[in-house]
């Protein structure tokens, strides 16, 4: 029962033949080769699949692929410009907000989120905005502090 | 973990939605968000066959003031005001109406909301995370299934045991010896909607529809968890504006869990005071949510606090008279000793911070 469909990843579209009950985080990582957006639980619980649908953030895990057909999709894969990196992620790499790396994509997107939304959020808001987001590592201050100097433009 | 395999509809019209549920006979779930359905479905507590998206049907994503009378016709007659626009009421009569298929963020982020109806606002901003909020929707929390330990677990994990009255079987794990599910009902959104009187438009297969108080959506036990039949579909939610007679409205949203972010409440209140200029309490509403199988009034609760000044005596009584009245369900995230003190204890801070905005 596989049916056509056209997926805008990146700026890019992809024709893809899938069947109704595989995710959005399937398709992009087994499909696509989008291996940057991770997987974890697959129960919305740690947003580690988190990518950007539309402006907002949102779980890839559970998220069916038929349902974002011909919607802008934004993976971590997406944000860096012209080879340079996103001042995010050049912020998490200057504050040594990553360990083993696994939940970092995710938090990205979250912070990329909040931050296209409200430029200067105070620490509250940034800890409301990655609630979402599990660091198996716990290196939480970290990822607080390296979200807020880019807010502070540092 | 995988989906299990399903065939995927995307009517085009509620009228359209509605028969193919009635089609597949129960063997067909309407997905909005999917933040709920998804994980059951995950865990293999839930596989229907087909799986119905209301994104296809326009119109059920936006946020309407409009007047009570247009509301006769499922139209709305004045202009649709996009998610997380401002807007005012023109007068008294007038309504707020939510489609169901409304994001919690979008809810949660309406100025209209955050003037008009803090509590349901701040219910909402409560849910889940950033992410989940962007997902899932107000229909879908307001349809959310109920939650248990025994229930919310893996095939895996479940199979260890014959299957309970929620999953088709005969037994309770919850309270041995019942004749019924006990689940929880967690909905954050509910208790906030049930205290604003807000009413909830339900569509059929025979292309007729019904609005009925939110009040009386649930069934009060855990499976089936509210009233919809197989064929039925939540296609909005209505607010009236309650203003009354020169009173004053105040309320507050108050959420019990173990942690800050991503998680079920343990137990919810919301409450809603009327007060007059001499601050006597002209009318109330204490709702309280997951604790039972649907969010429930304390109604002698509020009829202590109706026609008195509040103050601290008083909103005591009324946590005592809260806890008494309500059975909580034993055993489920927490002690039924901690949930009867803890009601106290919510109804309480509901209370005051209410009154706090002098
Ligand atoms: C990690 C996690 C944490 C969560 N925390 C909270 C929380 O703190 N508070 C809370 O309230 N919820 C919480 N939820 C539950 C859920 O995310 C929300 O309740 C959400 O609003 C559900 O909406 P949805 O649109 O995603 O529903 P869906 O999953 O799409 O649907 C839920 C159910 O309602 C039915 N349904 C949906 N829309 C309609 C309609 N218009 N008419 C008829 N039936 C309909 C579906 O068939 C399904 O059975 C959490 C979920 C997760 C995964
Ligand atoms: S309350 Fe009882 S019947 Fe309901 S899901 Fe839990 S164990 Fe099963
Ligand atoms: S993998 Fe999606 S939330 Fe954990
Ligand atoms: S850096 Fe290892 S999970 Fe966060």
């Amino acid at each position: 029962m596989k049916k056509i469909i056209n997926l805008k990843v990146n700026g890019d579209i992809y024709e893809l033949a899938i069947e109704p009950w595989r995710t959005l985080l399937e398709v992009l990582r087994e499909n696509l080769g989008f291996t940057g957006t991770k997987k974890s639980c697959g129960l919305g619980t740690c947003g580690a699949c988190t990518v950007i649908i539309n402006g907002s953030p949102v779980l890839a895990c559970l998220t069916l692929a038929f349902e974002v057909e011909g919607i802008d999709i934004l993976t971590i894969e997406g944000i860096s410009q012209k080879g340079s990196l996103h001042p995010i992620q050049e912020s998490f790499i200057k504050h040594g907000a990553i360990q083993c790396g696994h939940c970092t994509p995710g938090m990205i997107m979250s912070a990329k989120g909040l931050l296209d939304k409200n430029p200067h959020p105070n620490k509250d808001e940034i800890k409301k905005a990655l609630a979402g987001n599990f660091c198996r590592c716990t290196g939480y201050k970290k990822i607080v502090e390296a979200v807020e100097a880019v807010s502070e433009g540092k | 973990m995988r989906l299990p395999k399903f065939d995927y509809h995307k009517p085009g019209n509620i009228q359209e939605a509605c028969s193919i549920l009635k089609g597949h006979n129960g063997n067909a779930r309407v997905i909005a968000g999917g933040t709920d359905l998804l994980v059951a479905m995950k865990h293999r507590v839930k596989a229907p066959a087909h799986i119905i998206s209301l994104k296809g049907i326009k119109g059920l994503d936006t946020i309407n003031p409009s007047s009570s009378l247009s509301n006769k016709d499922s139209i709305p007659l004045s202009p649709p005001l996009s998610k997380g626009n401002s807007g005012e009421f023109s007068s008294g009569n007038d309504t707020l109406t939510i489609g169901s298929l409304v994001t919690l963020q979008s809810v949660a982020d309406a100025d209209i909301i955050k003037k008009r109806f803090p509590i349901l606002s701040a219910a909402a901003d409560s849910v889940a995370s950033q992410q989940i909020r962007n997902m899932g929707t107000i229909g879908g929390n307001i349809c959310l299934d109920t939650r248990c330990w025994y229930y919310n677990q893996s095939k895996e994990w479940r199979d260890a045991r014959p299957p309970c009255f929620k999953t088709k079987g005969s037994v309770c794990y919850v309270i041995k010896g019942g004749n019924k599910c006990n689940a929880l009902y967690a909905s954050d959104t509910a208790p906030a909607l049930i205290a604003l009187n807000a009413r909830v438009k339900i569509c059929n297969s025979e292309n007729t529809s019904k609005e009925i108080p939110i009040e009386n959506f649930f069934t009060g036990v855990g499976e089936p968890v509210n009233i919809l039949k197989q064929d039925e579909i939540m296609t909005q939610i209505t607010i009236p504006n309650n203003s009354s007679g020169g009173a004053e409205t105040r309320g507050a949203f108050n959420k019990l869990c173990f942690r800050e972010g991503l998680e079920y409440p343990v137990i919810n209140v919301a409450v809603l005071l009327e007060l007059n200029k001499e601050k006597i309490c002209k009318n109330a509403k204490i709702v309280i949510g997951a604790v039972t199988s649907s969010p429930v009034r304390a109604k002698n609760a509020e009829e202590k606090l109706k026609g008195k000044k509040i103050d601290e005596a008083l909103i005591a009584e009324a946590g005592k008279t809260a806890s008494k009245d309500i059975s909580v369900i034993p055993y489920l995230w927490a002690s039924p000793g901690y949930k009867r003190k803890m009601i106290e204890v919510c109804v309480g801070r509901g209370i005051r911070k209410a009154l706090e905005k002098d």
